[in-house]
């Protein structure tokens, strides 16, 4: 059934879509639906849609807690339980959200998992699976997706090490749909999953367009702000006719932007671009601290990432052999995409040119070594190799100990100094 | 004649310049920090006016730094003490190329291009270790003031290895070292140690590049600069105005906007 | 066949005391650099495991990258990895930096935490000379397409190893490898059957620097070793002490100082340990006859007849059951509980084992470490404390 409502803009279709989608998962053990805990980086949501899965996302669930303020508390329970002040925070919000009998501060108390997925993208997301191994007797299922081995490894579509590794994950897959019929007690039906990624098909087609419309001037959206509502609805409503209707709602917006000219920033000044995640519980407050220097970001790796990596494998499902094609194509965005944290010197390079950004900004992350372990490193030799200003700031994603505003503020004020020197000496140049 | 002020509000003290159209020093003042940042900001400007002889009305352009920079209601601008320290140290040794700034609450390194511009800059202000809140424990641990620190390390002939990275902590591993019986000066030697190795790691992310100019109050220690030079390799700039680079700096840019509104005045009077 | 090699001695004298050989495995296992005209050539590999019979059937030396404990200065470092990270990172990232690894023709890591994934990022934007890359080995061994990946996985290796000396590796000298390292693990094992049948007779700090040992010199010359050990152990006059039996966890990457190892050995007998586990990952034989593929046999022991670690999920393996085997069979009755600073899986791991701890009654000590710590004091009265505790249990 749509939620969609003719004459709504994207923002509030996208709001009510969000809260459809929460209040579904406080009743799907009243519904009898089967539950399955998934994360944004390699999931088999497809496979899980077609067997009538409800899709629970931890991560959505932790970054709202620092949305909501409520982080604190759900991290103090989880330290006072033993974990280790140096533990993500993410999987802390998560421990104090069971320790809390399952009530989010959206309101919504969250169900138990039949089924957990927890891909080998994240390390952590298995330790935090072995969580909830303990908490619920949910067995976890390890889904090992192998990533990008070294920075210049391309697997070209089709070749014998693409195939390879693709085949092991299908291997995987297969092993999934095993479990998901014993859940269900349903066969698992391959025309379903075919229908599913057809509507996944088109939302990366969106995706894709939606991404490139930020390297017009001026960016129609900000990259770090706008850019993580869509991908709340994205992810999801991923592989649902509403996503599709969404997406299709949300493009047609931003292209009609795009052709008046209308950019994010009303005086655009410097184009950005954002290597990190956000800080959950300040991100409207670090996006300011940018926007009011005329800074915009018009591009992140987050968009990638935290998409579930839509836009990086440069493929599309082939609905024929959905099977195949989804191990395929999931390995694919594994090592075009989602394995580039450790490698992300040559794609950050690119994204710069592409959106004729003028810097970068580093954000590093205190509780996640994902993202931060080389960023100092990643940094000095996009610095040093390419010659671009960057700026190097650090938080946590959603604990509040570690925003320091007026030490941010710092140092955005003078990056955005060195920018606007860098331009008056170009200008001088041009003379 | 022009005039032209640099207010820095810093975390621990205030301090205030005015230049007059040439760029030179006219004036000086610093005060500890009170409470209140907007007060403190009044009383330095009250102070380096004094010292001039001078009328507010006679300052053209006043530039706020430091981290207290917004506070300051009669001033014009507001710019970073990172571009501050860094036009500062450039206009005393032209040939600076990065500068250390080691503050009693922050660290920075700063790159400067050949035109003066800020290139890339690196803070340590999270942490104190590797900022003079280091010292801060060591003067406690000892028992003696800051000024004396640096004499004292110089004497030491077996620096002693400090292996904790945490201020709280340090002045515990420094009365354990003393128990053990190591000598003072070797104990407070290992402790500069530390933290020219973190802010030699500070001035490695932005790059190394000659000329180094070491600003800030712990410039002031000899100790440090002689350690500094032998981690880095490489000779320092030291000014007799450390303390006060952020502020003359301010007072530059000051005066790149007097000049500039003089500019536009007279060409709107042709 | 098993070639028998001179211990390198400086001489062709093999009638070495127990304590000729013990000082002979603490100078290679303190061992840090690799010399740029070390021969043969030399790849070296992150922890936790990594199939080093491919590496040594190129004819090249596999050398396991252990960090740089503490003596070592981290000057370089610092500016290129985050604060909240592991020393081992560190400190692996400075030896690149200041030419202590410069004679390394290879640098592996394998995905067994994002950490260790980085290093392959940070190798190849420094040191684009030595080639570097990830060794995909697989989070998920619960798979019936497991080993086939794995066997995947180890071709890719050999073909990128056969590129490097310039020629294939045949199935033949893979095999031989397997032989050689079979035998290594076989005596492994007997030392730790030694150190739980008698352990007055071997320390886990002596037992630790016989396998370190092994990590710096050809498997070939560390089974001589190991055999020597063994024979002149069994020779040792023992002087029997009543110290309580305990198992230790936590050292199965970043390593713990000797000093911390002593410390706590002063107090207790660590039975049995995940030190050096990497090098003592497959439990069992691998098939090396003529007819079995090498590879394939080397893949399926991986996923089959391995070990476990708070960083190779494993689905058969629950950590809290392994742990309790452990001190089952170790016959302790308490276990130190450590974790390497800011390692994410270490903690995570130390905080279930101490619930698990806490229902079976079993009395436990939790510890955090750094490689480079120097000061054990208050370490000490913690354990001494604890083993106080176990005495009036």
């Amino acid at each position: 059934m749509s939620v969609i409502t003719e004459g709504l803009d994207a923002r509030t279709t996208g709001q009510r879509l969000v809260n459809q989608w929460l209040a579904s998962l406080g009743t799907a053990r009243a519904r009898g639906q089967p539950v399955a805990y998934v994360f944004v980086m390699g999931n088999a949501i497809e496979i899980l849609r077609a067997f009538g899965f409800e899709m629970v996302f931890p991560e959505i669930n932790s970054l709202q807690t620092g949305v909501r303020k409520a982080a604190p508390d759900f991290i103090a329970k989880a330290e006072d339980f033993g974990f280790s002040p140096d533990v993500c925070s993410y999987v802390k919000a998560d421990v104090g959200l069971m320790l809390s009998n399952m009530q989010h501060p959206s309101g919504i108390r969250m169900p138990v998992p039949d089924l957990a997925i927890a891909s080998s993208l994240c390390n952590v997301y298995i330790k935090w699976a072995e969580i909830w191994e303990r908490r619920f007797g949910t067995p976890a299922f390890v889904l090992d997706i192998p990533g990008k081995r070294f920075a210049a490894w391309k697997s070209p579509v089709g070749s014998p090490q693409h195939l390879t590794d693709a085949r092991w994950v299908e291997g995987q897959f297969r092993d999934l749909i095993a479990r998901c019929e014993q859940i269900t007690g349903k066969k698992f039906d391959s025309d379903r999953l075919a229908e599913v990624e057809a509507h996944v098909n088109e939302m990366i087609r969106l995706w894709i367009e939606i991404l490139a419309f930020n390297q017009h001037r001026p960016a129609p959206y900000n990259s770090m702000l706008d850019g993580l509502t869509y991908m709340g609805v994205l992810n999801a409503w991923r592989g649902t006719p509403e996503g599709v209707e969404y997406m299709r709602l949300l493009h047609a917006e931003i292209a009609g932007k795009v052709a008046r000219g209308e950019g994010r920033v009303p005086h655009e000044r410097f184009r950005l671009v954002f290597s990190g995640t956000p800080c959950y519980v300040n991100m409207r407050r670090l996006i300011e601290l940018f926007e009011s220097h005329g800074g915009v970001f018009a591009a992140s790796d987050y968009l990638t990432y935290a998409a579930g990596g839509l836009d990086s494998a440069g493929l599309f499902y082939d609905t024929s052999r959905p099977l195949e094609s989804l191990a395929e194509v999931t390995t694919l965005a594994s090592q075009m995409g989602l394995s580039n944290h450790f490698f992300s010197h040559h794609a950050l390079a690119q994204q710069m040119k592409d959106f004729a950004a003028d810097g970068i900004v580093y954000h590093g992350i205190k509780s996640c070594r994902t993202v931060a372990t080389s960023m100092a490193d990643n940094r000095e030799y996009v610095t040093t190799r390419h010659g671009m200003p960057t700026l190097y700031i650090e938080s946590d994603l959603i604990d509040p100990r570690y925003w320091s505003d007026a030490q941010i503020k710092n140092r955005v004020d003078a990056f955005f100094e060195v920018l606007e020197q860098r331009r008056n000496l170009q200008s001088i140049r041009e003379c | 004649m022009d005039y032209v002020a640099g207010i820095d509000v810093g975390s621990t003290q205030a301090k205030g310049v005015i230049l007059d159209e040439q760029g030179t020093l006219v004036s000086k003042a610093i005060i500890d920090m009170e409470t209140n940042m907007g007060t403190a900001a009044e009383e330095i400007f009250q102070r380096v006016l004094e010292s001039a002889n001078l009328q507010a009305s006679a300052i053209a352009f006043t530039v706020a730094t430091g981290y207290g920079r917004y506070r300051v209601a009669f001033g014009d601008l507001q710019v970073t003490e990172i571009s501050c320290h860094a036009r500062g140290a450039l206009a005393e040794f032209p040939g600076t190329r990065t500068v250390l700034d080691i503050g009693g609450q922050d660290t920075k390194a700063i790159r400067i291009g050949d035109s003066g511009e800020v290139k890339d800059f690196a803070m340590n202000d999270k942490c104190a270790a590797g900022t003079g809140r280091f010292l801060g424990a060591a003067s406690f641990a000892l028992e003696m003031p800051l000024s004396e620190l640096g004499p004292l390390a110089l004497k030491s002939t077996k620096p002693v290895k400090i292996t904790t990275t945490c201020t709280v902590f340090a002045e515990s591993e420094i009365i354990g070292h003393l128990a053990k019986g190591h000598r003072p000066e070797d104990v407070l030697m290992g402790m500069h140690h530390s933290i020219a190795t973190r802010c030699a790691s500070l001035v490695r992310r932005v790059g190394l590049a000659p000329e180094i100019t070491f600003t800030g109050g712990v410039s002031r220690n000899h100790a440090m600069v002689a350690l500094l030079q032998e981690v880095l390799g490489t000779p320092l700039n030291v000014s007799a105005q450390a303390q006060f680079m952020g502020a003359i700096g301010a007072g530059l840019y000051a005066l790149d906007h007097a000049r500039a509104g003089r500019q536009q005045r007279e060409e709107v009077v042709r | 066949m098993i070639n028998d090699v001179e211990i390198s001695t400086g001489g062709t004298d093999t009638t070495m005391t127990l304590m000729d050989v013990l000082e002979r495995c603490f100078e290679l296992a303190m061992r840090t650099g690799v010399a740029d005209d070390e021969q043969p050539g030399v790849i070296g590999y992150f922890p936790v495991y990594f199939p080093e019979e491919i590496v040594h059937a190129a004819g090249l030396r596999p050398h396991a990258l252990l960090g740089g404990g503490n003596k070592l200065e981290v000057r370089l470092a610092d500016a290129r990895i985050g604060s909240f990270v592991c020393s081992i990172c560190r400190s692996t990232t400075e030896q690149g930096l200041n030419g202590t690894l410069r004679g390394m023709q290879g640098f592996f890591t394998q995905p067994i935490c994002d950490a260790a994934k980085h290093m392959a990022g940070i190798w190849g934007r420094n040191f684009p000379a030595q080639p570097s890359q990830i060794l995909a080995l697989p989070q998920n061994v619960n798979s019936a397409a497991s080993v086939r990946y794995v066997y995947d996985e180890y071709q890719r290796l050999r073909s990128v190893l056969a590129a490097q000396v310039g020629h294939d590796i045949p199935d033949g000298a893979i095999r031989a490898s397997l032989r050689v390292y079979n035998e290594n693990r076989r005596l492994q094992r007997e030392l730790y059957r030694v150190r739980c049948d008698d352990p007055a007779r071997l320390s886990t700090v002596e037992t630790y620097l016989f396998v370190r040992a092994g990590t710096r010199i050809r498997r070939e010359e560390h089974n001589v070793l190991l055999r020597e050990a063994l024979r002149l152990l069994a020779e040792r006059p023992v002087r029997p002490r009543d110290k309580p039996r305990v198992v230790f966890l936590g050292g199965f990457c970043e390593q713990p100082p000797l000093e911390m190892i002593e410390t706590i050995e002063d107090a207790c007998f660590i039975i049995d340990d995940d030190l050096l586990i990497g090098q003592r990952w497959i439990t069992e034989d691998i098939a090396a006859d003529d007819g079995v593929d090498p590879v394939w046999a080397l893949a399926e022991s991986y996923v089959e007849r391995s070990a476990s670690s708070p960083v190779q999920y494993d689905a058969r393996k629950p950590k809290e059951e392994m742990l309790m085997h452990m001190l089952r069979d170790a016959r302790a009755e308490a276990a130190i509980l450590t974790a390497a600073k800011f390692c994410e899986p270490g903690l995570d791991d130390q905080l279930a084992l101490s619930h698990r701890l806490d229902a079976e009654k079993v009395p436990y000590l939790v510890l955090e470490f750094e490689e480079k710590m120097t000061s054990f004091e208050q370490m000490a009265m913690q354990v001494e404390t604890f083993a106080e505790s176990l005495l009036f249990h």
